[in-house]
């Protein structure tokens, strides 16, 4: 689990840059709102899932 | 109308929206379509047949970036939209996202299109979070752990949905026959997990319960339904298991044979949990095991004659407690000292609490922002003055706006910066302004992305609209420090 962890902060660390840059280059197009989806799905997964209603506040 | 419910959050909040999906089948016009996570897709099987079923399989679209394969962003970017494109081209006519999350907000966002008839959290064009709704409002602003709301959470999902809800809507599978799984009549369940430790009741606990239902009542079975990993060590129990008294189901069941199993149930004991929601709508009623790490009005059960045995901890309830609850369904035993489900009513909470707590205060004050009931009375100093404190910035707000509506290049951020400062504060320091802030904070969410002149004027409007709900309870009341409790009392209106 760890392991798998480690990889998904590395990728959403590069997630998150690519999408900042493609932002400031050629603001938010549909190509970005999928990396932003898969930002969500990979966040989800480093606190375990927790997909409890009560999420944090979205930003 | 084709619509699709977005419902990517767990299994309980899947059978929470069971109620307003059957109330949307009501519509003849309407063609339901469901997505849920593929990982929870079991808690979908028995819904009506006319719900079509989609499954977002998180798993199988991150897979590649897990597993670092090469070019693996690209791949799961490609999973993604082979997902996307098979939503899209279904057409909604109306898209409601019940999940509250920025994965779903996303989501729908890339689901919808113009003409698209949107509820629930979405995103603007500039990929900020859209909250289109007032339902949705209300959920951002008052819903949560630690928050004011009341209303059950099958409530506040139908209102997002804009169905109304029948007691009819309240239904397990169809043709729901006897389990296979438990032979006889009177048996209690007992869920004994929890998907949190927080609202689990200890081991211990729960075999002091067993035993002690077991010696009281002869006649009574137990039945213990949980995942392999929440089942106990029944090893003192070989007797009733050999008598079939104990039934052990730990790990046996899918989830979706819980229905037979709690239908057939003179009650069913346990924490916030899958169970209590399955229970609720197969009308089994409820002995709910809870806490404060729970917040029972949203998600507790809602069949009838449930009751809440309800404490700070999980740790503080205690085995008596357990058994003096489950007195009331066999020895008629007295209910009032429990919270207890009551007959729905539109707009009101589903439950009576007998307890006094400040707690009420806070409620009230919800229920007459949002619902248009009788104000509060506010007779704790500190909410007065953090109610004149919330006026008066809102006024300093109000005098900035007008300056830079005069003067657009005139720099008064620093100021409502400083204005935004002062709410955060008065909301951190005091529960009721806390509310308040929190309407405030969500109204400017809303706001969008619109022309400057519109966003004066709208934002022109929130800040009035705050200000005139403050002045009902203060006036022109000026409360400082210094002055006298007796002085301030003769200038209250």
């Amino acid at each position: 689990m760890n392991q798998k962890e480690d990889a998904l902060k590395v990728e959403l660390r590069r997630l998150k840059e690519t999408t900042k840059r493609l932002i400031e280059t050629r603001g938010y197009t549909k190509e970005v709102e999928k990396l932003k989806i898969l930002e969500e799905m990979i966040r989800e997964q480093i606190v375990n899932e927790n997909t409890i209603h009560t999420t944090r506040t979205p930003g | 109308m084709k619509i699709l419910y977005i419902q990517l959050a767990r299994l309980g909040d899947i059978y929470l929206s069971w109620p307003l999906l059957h109330a949307s089948l009501r519509n003849p016009e309407a063609e339901v379509h469901f997505l849920v996570r593929e990982s929870f897709k079991g808690a979908t099987i028995g819904l009506d047949p006319k719900i079509q079923v989609h499954s977002l399989d998180v798993k199988s679209i991150l897979e590649p970036i897990i597993q670092q394969t090469e070019a693996g962003l690209d791949i799961s970017v490609v999973r993604l939209e082979k997902v996307l494109t098979a939503l899209g081209e279904e057409s909604f006519d109306r898209i409601v996202n019940l999940t509250f999350s920025p994965l779903s907000s996303f989501l729908t966002h890339a689901l919808q299109t113009p003409s698209t008839d949107v509820r629930g959290y979405t995103r603007h064009a500039d990929g900020y979070l859209q909250i289109p709704d007032d339902s949705s409002a209300y959920f951002y602003a008052q819903v949560g752990i630690n928050k004011p709301n009341r209303f059950h959470l099958t409530d506040v999902l139908a209102s997002v949905a804009g169905v109304e809800l029948e007691t009819q809507d309240w239904r397990g599978p169809a043709h729901l026959g006897k389990s296979s799984f438990v032979e006889s009549d009177g048996y209690f369940v007992m869920h004994t997990g929890g998907s949190q430790k927080s609202k689990r009741w200890n081991d211990e606990a729960w075999m002091s319960l067993i035993q002690k239902t077991l010696e009281r009542w002869k006649e009574i079975k137990v039945v213990l339904i949980g995942s392999s990993h929440e089942g106990l060590n029944l090893g003192q129990f070989d007797d009733a298991v050999d008598s079939g008294r104990l039934i052990s189901l730990f790990g046996k069941t899918r989830i979706e044979d819980l229905f037979g199993i709690v239908k057939g149930a003179k009650a069913c004991i346990g924490p916030d949990s899958v169970a209590m929601h399955v229970a609720s709508l197969v009308n089994t009623p409820c002995i709910n095991l809870s806490c404060r790490a729970v917040n029972y009005w949203e998600t507790g059960p809602v069949s009838e004659k449930s009751i809440v045995v309800l404490k700070e901890t999980m740790d503080e309830i205690s085995v008596q407690d357990a058994l003096d609850a489950m007195g009331t369904f066999l020895e008629n035993g007295p209910q009032f000292q429990w919270v207890q489900v009551v007959e729905r009513k539109m707009n009101q909470p589903r439950y009576l609490d007998p307890s006094q707590s400040a707690e009420n205060l806070s409620w009230d004050l919800v229920s007459a922002m949002y619902c248009g009931t009788a104000l509060p009375v506010l007779d704790q100093m500190s909410d007065l003055q953090a109610f004149c404190q919330i006026r008066d910035l809102c006024q300093l707000a109000l005098n900035e706006i007008d300056k830079i509506a005069e003067a657009p290049q005139r720099n008064s951020l620093n100021m409502l910066e400083v204005v935004d400062s002062g709410f955060e504060t008065v909301g951190t320091l005091n529960n009721l302004g806390g509310i308040l802030i929190s309407w405030l904070n969500t109204e400017k969410i809303r706001l969008g992305p619109q022309p400057f002149e519109q966003l004066i004027m709208n934002t022109q409007r929130i800040y009035r609209q705050l200000f005139d709900f403050c002045m009902l309870f203060t006036g022109d009341l000026n409360i400082t420090p210094e002055e006298k409790i007796d002085e301030v009392a003769e200038m209250v209106p």
